[in-house]
């Protein structure tokens, strides 16, 4: 008791005066009891025919008195509540809610984000508009204004601040970011995503985190970046912290997946064993996570919304605003990400990352030349992806190999724009931590993942 | 109905163990988590409320003053109702 704070007694102490006095003027209210009453009638209990009837002898009076309009509007409102509790109580069910929630994902996130912003809508973007018309202009532009190569290839080189910053930005981040919050507005104005924080929280729980964690998991899927950004709204630091190195780790941004899924399409196996890895490791890293991290484990408390049928100005709205928001934030880390790898180049600091990467990428099965792919993998995604794919084109990787780069590329670092969101949410210090933590354990998995399809004799 | 017929023999339990669908009252909230009490102080589940648990699983759910609010057993058993 002395460990409460008086303010809080006080407030209960309070409410005790105001029960007592309330208390003999009160009664529960009648609606509830209807409520109730319907509830019961639902579930066929033996109460059923007791219930039903009371209910029914209460209204009767009461509708035959109204008129024949306000009985069907009444009527009406009422089958919506029953069918939207109907929607509710599939949605949140045991069982019931996992193959919702799989069909969410894939109609949600797979087709629209993944298939359609991420592959058409980026190609055409990125290549056509971009690619075609845009960055040659410009480069022959300010290579004719700016006869410096070192200035030229700080703003139009290969990454540049143009050709890469900005172009990385609209062509590429802006399509996908726009679809998935697209997406994620209608998801979140129905009001499920409460319902899957309700449904996921039990699972949740085993690896340190709440219900709650739900929305940066499924914004991950999105972006990482946005994702990490998203982690201020968990309660602890702990559970902020826990989301933070599982979205690093494990879960794959839509530019992502989008790549390795086309690079993986051709042979189920590949797909299969790709997401058993990649779902066994973000199960088993959270495990530990909330072993080893010291603090309380969370609680789950969430205010649940009734369903509603999404609106669409307040949809555009909303999307608009937050593309507005996030293309603001993160239009600067990309910029300074192109300068980095301008003076990268410059010094030779490239190169020389370029040579420490080797030796794990070896350690892995992989060719040697599939280092640049991580490398350049961490600052421009498709740039390492569409390396891998051509790898994988010209024959130069077996089925394992894809396998077992497609599971490292997952694992490590997401991109340069993550790893700066992390230093700006948690520090300096917790994001150099998770770096060298996902640094090694990717290859070590990648490691793992080569010699048991190896001695296993997989031939994919 | 179920308040009027049993006003006499109440029993006060924690949410967790209440039957689902049963409408009841708040009687007291723990007061040993400070931080938990807090949120629910916050959130307005306060003792008095009529109360009603709508599901036990795969989490609790109750509705008190036309909101649903969905906790955990940690939470839920801070919460007793008498019914």
């Amino acid at each position: 008791m002395s460990t409460v704070p008086f303010s809080y007694l006080f407030t209960l102490k309070r409410q005790d005066r105001v029960n007592e006095i309330v208390e003999h003027v009160m009664e529960i209210p009648d609606r509830i009891e209807r409520i109730s009453s319907r509830k019961a009638e639902k579930m066929g209990t033996v109460q059923k025919e007791n219930c039903t009837c009371a209910s029914r002898e209460k209204t009767k009076p009461e509708t035959a008195i109204n008129r024949a309009g306000k009985r069907e509007e009444r009527k009406k409102q009422k089958r919506n509540i029953e069918f939207s509790d109907k929607i509710d109580s599939i949605l949140i069910h045991p069982v019931l809610g996992i193959p919702v929630l799989f069909l969410v994902l894939y109609f949600g996130l797979y087709l629209f984000v993944g298939v359609f912003a991420a592959g058409t809508i980026v190609d055409f973007l990125e290549n056509t508009v971009f690619g075609g018309y845009i960055n040659p202009f410009v480069t022959a532009k300010f290579i004719s204004i700016i006869p410096y190569p070192a200035l030229q290839d700080l703003f139009v080189g290969e990454y540049g601040i143009f050709t890469q910053a900005v172009t990385y930005a609209i062509a590429l981040i802006l399509p996908i970011v726009g679809a998935f919050f697209l997406v994620f507005s209608i998801i979140e104005d129905t009001g499920y995503l409460p319902r899957l924080g309700l449904l996921l929280d039990g699972m949740f729980k085993k690896i340190g985190l709440s219900g709650r964690a739900v929305i940066p998991m499924v914004l991950g899927f999105g972006c990482s970046t946005m994702a990490t950004m998203v982690t201020r709204t968990l309660e602890t630091k702990r559970e902020r912290l826990i989301a933070n190195i599982l979205l690093a780790l494990a879960i794959p941004c839509s530019a992502q997946l989008g790549i390795i899924l086309s690079i993986l399409s051709g042979s189920p196996e590949s797909l299969l064993i790709w997401s058993v890895v990649i779902l066994l490791e973000f199960v088993l890293i959270g495990f530990l996570a909330s072993r080893i991290l010291p603090g309380e484990a969370p609680t789950f408390i969430l205010e649940m919304p009734p369903l509603r049928k999404p609106k669409l100005s307040n949809i555009l709205v909303k999307t608009y605003s937050r593309m507005h928001w996030y293309f603001l934030e993160v239009l600067p880390l990309f910029v300074l990400a192109s300068v980095l790898i301008w003076i990268g180049k410059l010094t030779g600091l490239f190169a020389l990352a370029l040579k420490v990467i080797e030796y794990p990428t070896v350690w892995i099965g992989l060719p040697p030349d599939a280092a640049n792919v991580f490398l350049f993998g961490f600052f421009r995604r498709d740039f390492g992806a569409a390396g891998l794919y051509g790898m994988h084109d010209s024959g130069l990787l077996t089925g394992v190999q894809l396998v077992v780069a497609a599971v490292t590329l997952t694992l490590f670092m997401p991109c340069i724009a993550q790893f700066m969101m992390t230093i700006k949410e948690r520090g300096l210090k917790i994001a150099l931590a998770i770096s060298g933590f996902i640094f090694p354990f990717a290859f070590l998995t990648g490691f793992i993942v080569n010699n048991l399809l190896k001695l296993l004799g997989v031939n994919l | 109905m179920v308040n009027k017929n049993s006003r006499l023999d109440l029993k006060t339990t924690t949410l967790c163990s209440m039957e689902p669908r049963k409408t009841g009252k708040i009687d007291h909230l723990e007061t040993k988590n400070p931080g938990i009490l807090q949120k629910l102080i916050a959130m307005g589940i306060l003792p008095g409320m009529p109360i009603t648990l709508l599901r036990r699983s795969p989490s609790y759910l109750f509705e008190v003053d036309q909101t649903r609010y969905a906790v955990d057993k940690e939470i839920a058993n801070h919460i007793y109702v008498s019914y």
